[in-house]
């Protein structure tokens, strides 16, 4: 039997647990805190971003809408102009037709 | 569940230890014990219980050891040659050993000097490691025992070198 | 008592050098029982033009593109005399008098009158068509401003969905000797 018949023994001896060096525990606590400010601030930022893209996209689609809106009354005012024009020239159609003018040409006149 | 200052508190020898003994380097050491628990604090939700932590610690520590060795090249330890100053009395003899041992310890692979680290530093049983480190029971088994030996072999050639030319 | 009010700004149409000043005609709407006001500039019509659709949609926005300015003015009332006729003349007879507009229909009857002018315009077509119809208990004016197409505001006429207002089809008259005012083919 030799001494080395108990190597593990001095295995244990040799890597039995060590203590963590005094402030590692400080360190670590103060690197956590950091970290979790930092990412506070990321995720302000990206919730500012994010409102402000959403209010940008908002204001693009609002611009749109107002446009489509406009446009639609748009569409009804001149829908309205010409049937109101349409049957002031009805009229005056059969106005002259009643007495015998059968057409009125507006080509000859606007050359 | 505690709170991860407790956490702290409780594991940070454990983890530290581990690296130590990994890497044979306090600075390294301290920098993957701080790393290891700031990732703790992330996945700190997702954990269930004490227990739980411990064994994601340890598995952790143990395959970010392996990396930062395999990335340091830890493998390339000192010289057998490199030996401290003789000694004088016992208790300094066994404090030589120890160191001697440690620095042997460092020259085996990644793997193999983590699952050695595991079994004589934490006694875990050899099923433990190979759930920590994701590996058969059977290369736990076979690198330990290959790794004892091998220390074994080299601690006894260098003790033996050095007490004959003590006495010389 | 029903109104109906379009109101749009008329500051675009103040910057079209062509569109006539209809704010004379603004007085007429104290005490008309029904109102229709129109005013539409180049970037209404332009919105018009750009809405695109089918049929007869597609057809208004082709009209819609060809036009610079739409300008209407519709009132009724209850009772004759509740407007000023006179005012409604010399709004047609101050258009006559800048040169730009001829007469082509002229219909005067013992209560009102009707008539068409059209400007001057290229390529066939007239620059634009203002009718002044004025009558006991209604006034209409209409000035349609551009080179535009008149059979295809003709063909608008009747739009879908809305009901007609009085326009009538086309008469076909015999052959008879010359009217009492108006051209003829």
């Amino acid at each position: 039997m030799t001494e080395w018949d108990n190597f593990e023994d001095h295995l244990r001896a040799s890597l039995r647990r060590v203590e963590a060096p005094a402030g590692l525990q400080e360190r670590i606590l103060h690197a956590a805190r950091l970290r979790r400010l930092r990412r506070q601030l990321w995720l302000r930022a990206a919730a500012v971003l994010l409102l402000v893209i959403s209010a940008a996209a908002y204001g693009v689609f609002w611009r749109l809408q107002v446009r489509a809106r406009q446009a639609e009354q748009a569409r009804r005012q001149l829908e309205l102009a010409i049937q109101i024009t349409n049957r002031r020239l009805s009229q005056v159609e059969q106005q002259l037709s009643s007495i015998g003018v059968k057409t009125i040409r507006f080509e000859e006149v606007s050359q | 569940m505690p709170q991860f200052a407790d956490l702290l508190r409780e594991h940070q020898s454990l983890v530290y230890s581990l690296a130590y003994h990994a890497l044979g380097d306090r600075a390294a050491a301290e920098d993957l014990t701080q790393e290891v628990f700031l990732a703790l604090h992330e996945h700190l939700g997702k954990l269930e219980s004490e227990a739980h932590v411990k064994a994601w610690l340890m598995r952790v520590t143990a395959n970010r050891s392996i990396d930062e060795i395999r990335r340091r090249r830890y493998r390339r330890g000192p010289s057998l040659e490199q030996t401290s100053e003789p000694v004088r009395e016992p208790l300094q003899e066994e404090m030589v050993l120890r160191d001697e041992v440690r620095r042997l310890v460092a020259t085996l692979p990644a793997t193999a000097r983590t699952i050695l680290i595991l079994r004589y530093q934490e006694e875990l049983e050899l099923a433990e490691i190979a759930r920590l480190l994701e590996v058969p029971v059977q290369t736990v088994k076979s690198r330990l025992h290959r790794s004892v030996n091998l220390l074994r072999q080299r601690i006894a050639r260098k003790f033996s070198a050095a007490r004959a030319g003590r006495q010389a | 008592m029903k109104r109906l009010w379009v109101i749009w700004p008329a500051t675009a149409l103040a910057l079209l050098a062509q569109a006539i000043d209809f704010s004379v005609l603004d007085k007429l709407a104290g005490k008309a029982k029904e109102s229709a006001v129109v005013n539409l500039g180049p970037e209404q019509l332009s919105l018009v033009a750009g809405l695109g659709g089918k049929g007869g949609a597609e057809k208004l926005g082709d009209l819609a593109k060809e036009l610079r300015a739409v300008q209407v003015r519709s009132f009724e009332y209850d009772a004759p005399g509740m407007y000023d006729m006179e005012l409604v003349r010399s709004f047609r007879d101050k258009v006559k008098a800048s040169g730009e507009w001829t007469s082509v229909v002229s219909v005067k009857e013992k209560d009102g009158f009707t008539e068409i002018l059209v400007k001057k315009g290229t390529q066939g077509k007239p620059g634009g068509l203002l009718i002044v119809a004025a009558e006991p208990k209604e006034v209409s004016v209409v000035h349609v401003e551009g080179l535009f197409d008149l059979s295809a505001l003709r063909g608008l006429g009747v739009l879908p969905g809305v009901p007609s207002l009085g326009a009538g089809p086309k008469k076909e008259a015999a052959p008879s000797p010359a009217p009492k005012s108006g051209k003829q083919e």
